[in-house]
């Protein structure tokens, strides 16, 4: 099935040119994306990428006609495979669509009808569009699904969505996108919702796909590091225009418009840390459809702006290198020549700060969640009583104004820990002292000294602040509940945390619908910080935010943390973030830390080997580095029945390196291994063979 | 052209906006969600089209309301617009008057005098089952466990008897009177009320403001009633619109079984039931009470529903 790339000028699968789609609203239609042009050719990956906003969903929208009933193409042209797609009727390119186009959206779940056997709803594609036999149908599900490296793929069939993983769901997405042998293919972020290890698998697989089937992909993303392992070419979208369009090679070493800078210096580059880089987010934010500037898109952000900018639109031209870009000055904008713009520049926290007195200590902290049977013994209360063993076994020190990050995949026990310590569940098992005083209760067992001491950033932005309160009342809330402050002061304080939080007066009466989404993370930052707490958990504060916001809030977390001195267990799925702002880092899997030591030591070898499957997995902004690749095999196991021994046994890829292929790794719960320097791995695998394991990750200068 | 340096210096403050919106525009733009939707408008000018003729009937009517002064059972004519009652009672006026004890006023007995409260019969029964059920269910929602079991078993073991058959234990055991019509109102009411309260509760209570609330270790009370409730406020009011609707309803139904607000104030129920018996010689005693009913209720309905359509799409 492999194709050979044919020779000579070959025709684009897919050639946009000056596309422009307006969705109207009441009151008049705003374009939501404006003179868009790429093409892609067979065996070729595209890769869209920005910031949400900008309009890469609608670019693939409009190839499929999928805009909804306000949306329409106002101008330019979509030709496939040589024919123009506007202005065919609606049955013409629904056949096109299921014929030649295939898409695959980000969550899995929502692509496949929860109601049909996964079977039932692959062999329609089939029969629906080609007419194929049943029998012949279910032959070719079967060998697609194995061919996305489905495990059992006849016993899949009968199984209903819910049955199977996420990744799994994905994989058979993909797998049904693939079944008519589509021309094109369209991603819409479609490993944003899965675990990095998974993400990593799913796009080796999609690598795979498109050079065997020699398909031409379009591929969104939010995420430069995904775009760089799958991607030939780029283009970066800003606002609803294309601004830049390279070789993925082009794109990451010579960037040439400011926003793709801005956007690369915005991410921590994987082993950078908090000492020895900063991170420059770009200024203001991506401006709405219907208040766009008159000039460049980008001038009001942009470092470089000059009075043209502001007046006149650049086009989209080619540079000496092949590059496309629009951007009047690209030959004369020189990024080794950028200064940070002093207001984001951070004082690097001072080096080797010696680690203070230890003011949080878990020691074997347990926490299982009692599990209803479903026979009639359980009903009854005779059933042997199970559990959901979500922590088992977490140990751990948090030194005074250090930072542990815990990393893991979804699943693993990171939220249940810090639930747990912060006392929204008691624990069942184990000892936690914070400053000394007893935490294994709940909230109920503390006294209000103790809840003060302890606050929270939380995940969602959307759900952190209550729609109902203005900020200025849920950032004063705190400070009324524990009393820190004077009543008469309440508002001048709340008016120094708002600055703190670099959000200006005017806020303080601002409801939270009327802020964006990492507005609402530094008002959330702000509110746990009003009871001038000694220990702050932040539960992912910024995996749901673009990069750009994503940098000023660490940013920002850094300089709270360096003002007030505040202890911060860091939880994310990030490892560049962690590694980045994390002291110590703790890895966990199936509800234990696997290991835990200072940052830097995490990230080189002696690796756990789960630590070092995870670093194998994370997707780098740099395709010139060089990965080992290790890839883990199924899913994490259930946490009612966990593994014996070693809880990684099932998935470990390095239990070969022990005699009889690590038959101990079954029998027996492996003994904590000290690597020096506080670094603690747990395995059997002695201490010499992991350090002789070479790096996983090489960056070539 | 030599290089550009960059200008770092350019301030870039967010989009600057005076302070938050005045209460009285918050109300307004509270208010301007109804005209988004046609059916809302349509059913708000229905409901308002009541509130008008019971506001002028307070100062004036035709003719008075309960004075036998005609012909009886007289159809439509110049002078009695919509006709007259087996009373020889104008039936214009005594419409007029009826739209009273519904929205406008609650009549309460105080030694031997009766003084009037402003707020009508069904709307004080749909906010008291509005306050029963909403405390009821946040508990429920809330607490969870036990608490959640026990109220809303006891609250399903209350809806198993039809509402008409409450009504009348309540009547039979009490006596007439308005109070008594809203009592009966509020307590069938409330069970529906606390199960909306508990699903909204048990929804908002995952949210991330929540834990935040939980975590400065705030008091139960304060979770359900400051952090929750607000935002649940939105579904319960649209419910509570139907609700009127459907009090009006059994109003109007206890009127005709002669058990609802007593004499000799006319309410709509209890002029169909008079007029029933005639109902084959005029048929129009019956029709224009039973036309005002529905044509309240169903405005009502359309503006709940276009209320809740907005909503949903709101807060999207």
């Amino acid at each position: 099935m492999i194709a050979s790339p044919t020779t000579g000028p070959r025709m684009p699968v897919l050639k946009v040119e000056n596309l422009a789609v307006a969705y109207k609203i009441r009151g008049g239609e705003v374009e939501a994306i404006q003179n868009v042009s790429f093409e892609i050719a067979r065996g070729e990956t595209f890769g869209v990428v920005g910031e949400s906003g900008c309009g890469k969903s609608t670019t693939a929208w409009a190839v499929v006609n999928f805009l909804g009933a306000n949306g329409y193409v106002k101008r330019g042209s979509i030709k496939f495979q040589g024919q123009e797609l506007l202005g065919k009727s609606g049955e013409e390119l629904r056949q096109l669509r299921g014929d030649q186009i295939a898409m695959v959206y980000q969550d899995p779940m929502q692509s496949l009808n929860p109601s049909m056997r996964l079977g039932d709803q692959m062999k329609e594609v089939l029969t629906v569009h080609r007419g194929v036999s049943d029998a012949e149908a279910t032959r070719r599900c079967v060998e697609m699904l194995d061919r996305v490296y489905m495990p059992d793929p006849a016993a899949v069939l009968r199984r209903y969505p819910h049955q199977i993983s996420g990744g799994q769901q994905q994989r058979v997405v993909i797998a049904m996108a693939l079944l008519n042998n589509p021309a094109l293919l369209i991603m819409d972020e479609p490993t944003t919702a899965l675990d990095v290890t998974v993400e990593a698998a799913v796009l080796d697989l999609i690598a795979e796909l498109r050079r065997d089937f020699d398909t031409a992909i379009m591929f969104i993303s939010h995420n430069l590091g995904v775009i760089a392992r799958i991607c030939n070419r780029v283009g970066v979208m800003y606002a609803g225009e294309l601004v830049e369009r390279a070789t993925v090679q082009e794109l990451f070493a010579d960037p040439q418009h400011p926003y793709t800078q801005g956007l690369i210096r915005c991410l921590p580059r994987l082993g950078a840390d908090k000492a020895g880089s900063v991170l420059y987010p770009i200024r203001g934010r991506v401006p709405p459809p219907s208040n766009r500037p008159a000039g460049c898109v980008f001038s009001p952000r942009c470092d470089y702006v000059q009075e043209r900018c502001r007046l006149e639109r650049p086009e989209l031209r080619q540079l000496p290198n092949g590059t496309f870009v629009r951007c009047h000055f690209a030959e004369v904008i020189d990024p080794a020549a950028w200064i940070p713009s002093a207001d984001v520049r951070l004082i690097p926290p001072p080096a080797g700060n010696g680690a203070g007195a230890p003011i949080l200590e878990v020691q074997g902290l347990k926490k299982y969640y009692p599990l209803q049977g479903s026979s009639l013994r359980d009903v009854v209360g005779l059933g042997e009583q199970r559990f959901v063993q979500a922590l088992e076994d977490a140990s751990f020190t948090v030194h005074k104004g250090q930072t542990l990050g815990i990393v893991g995949e979804s699943g693993c026990g990171k939220s249940t820990l810090v639930k747990t310590i912060i006392g929204l569940e008691s624990s069942s098992g184990g000892r936690a002292e914070f400053l000394g005083l007893d935490i294994t209760g709940d909230l109920s067992d503390r006294n209000t000294e103790l809840i003060r001491e302890l606050q929270m950033v939380f995940q969602n932005p959307d759900a952190t602040m209550n729609p109902s309160y203005t900020v200025g009342y849920q950032i004063a809330r705190p400070m009324e509940r524990f009393g820190t402050v004077p009543k008469g002061q309440i508002r001048a304080e709340v008016l120094r945390l708002l600055e703190a939080v670099r959000l200006g007066e005017n806020y303080y009466n601002r409801l939270p619908r009327q802020l964006s989404g990492g507005e609402k993370q530094r008002v959330g930052i702000a509110r746990a910080l009003a009871s001038r707490p000694d220990l702050v958990l932040c539960d992912e504060p910024v995996s749901a935010l673009d990069v750009s916001v994503q940098a000023a809030l660490l940013n920002l977390l850094l300089e709270v943390q360096q003002e007030y001195g505040t202890t911060m267990v860091f939880i994310a799925h990030d490892l560049s973030v962690v590694r980045y702002f994390s002291d110590q880092v703790a890895v966990m899997y199936l509800g234990q830390v696997v290991d835990i030591g200072p940052a830097e030591a995490i990230y080189a070898p002696p690796y756990h080997p789960y630590t070092e499957a995870l670093l194998s997995a994370v997707p780098i902004p740099d395709p010139a580095a060089q990965q080992r690749r290790i890839r883990l095999e199924g899913t994490v196991p259930s946490a009612i029945d966990p593994p014996s021994g070693c809880r990684f046994h099932t998935r470990c890829p390095r239990r070969a390196l022990l005699p009889d292929g690590g038959r101990i790794c079954e029998m027996e719960v492996p003994p904590w291994r000290e690597a020096g320097n506080g670094h603690r791995i747990l395995c059997h695998i002695p201490l010499e063979t992991l350090r002789d394991l070479p790096p996983v990750i090489t960056v070539s200068p | 052209m030599a290089a550009i340096q960059p200008t770092p210096e350019t301030p870039l403050g967010p989009v600057a906006t005076a302070g938050g919106p005045s209460r009285g525009r918050r109300l307004w733009s509270s208010l301007s969600i109804i005209f988004e939707s046609r059916i809302a408008t349509v059913g708000f000018l229905m409901v308002m089209f009541w509130i008008v003729i019971g506001l002028l009937s307070l100062v004036w009517t035709p003719f008075p309301p309960n004075e036998s002064r005609f012909v009886q059972n007289l159809p439509p004519n110049t002078t009695n617009l919509l006709g007259t009652d087996n009373l020889g009672r104008d039936t214009l006026s005594r419409l007029m008057v009826g739209t009273q004890v519904v929205l406008l006023k609650t009549r309460v007995p105080v030694g031997d005098r009766t003084i009037s409260l402003p707020i009508g019969v069904a709307i004080w029964g749909v906010l008291g089952s509005l306050t029963l059920g909403t405390f009821l269910g946040q508990i429920a929602g809330y607490r969870g466990g036990r608490w959640d079991q026990t109220i809303m078993q006891l609250l399903d073991a209350f809806v198993a008897f039809p509402s008409i058959v409450l009504y009348l234990v309540v009547i039979a055991a009490l006596g007439r009177g308005d109070l008594v019509v809203i009592f009966a109102i509020a307590i069938t009411g409330a069970p529906g009320v606390a199960r909306l309260a508990r699903s909204l509760t048990l929804d908002i209570s995952t949210r991330d403001y929540v834990r935040a609330a939980e975590t400065r270790g705030e008091s139960q009370w304060y979770v359900m009633f400051r952090e929750i409730l607000p935002n649940a406020r939105g579904p319960l009011l649209v419910d509570a619109m139907l609700r009127v609707g459907y009090a009006i309803f059994a109003i109007g139904t206890l009127g005709f079984l002669g058990l609802g607000l007593p004499p000799p104030d006319p309410d709509w129920g209890s002029m169909v039931n008079e007029a029933r018996r005639f109902m084959f010689s005029t048929a129009w005693g019956v029709i224009w009470p039973s036309l005002a009913i529905s044509s309240l209720v169903v405005g009502l309905s359309l503006l709940a529903d276009g209320l809740r359509e907005e909503l949903n799409r709101y807060q999207r």
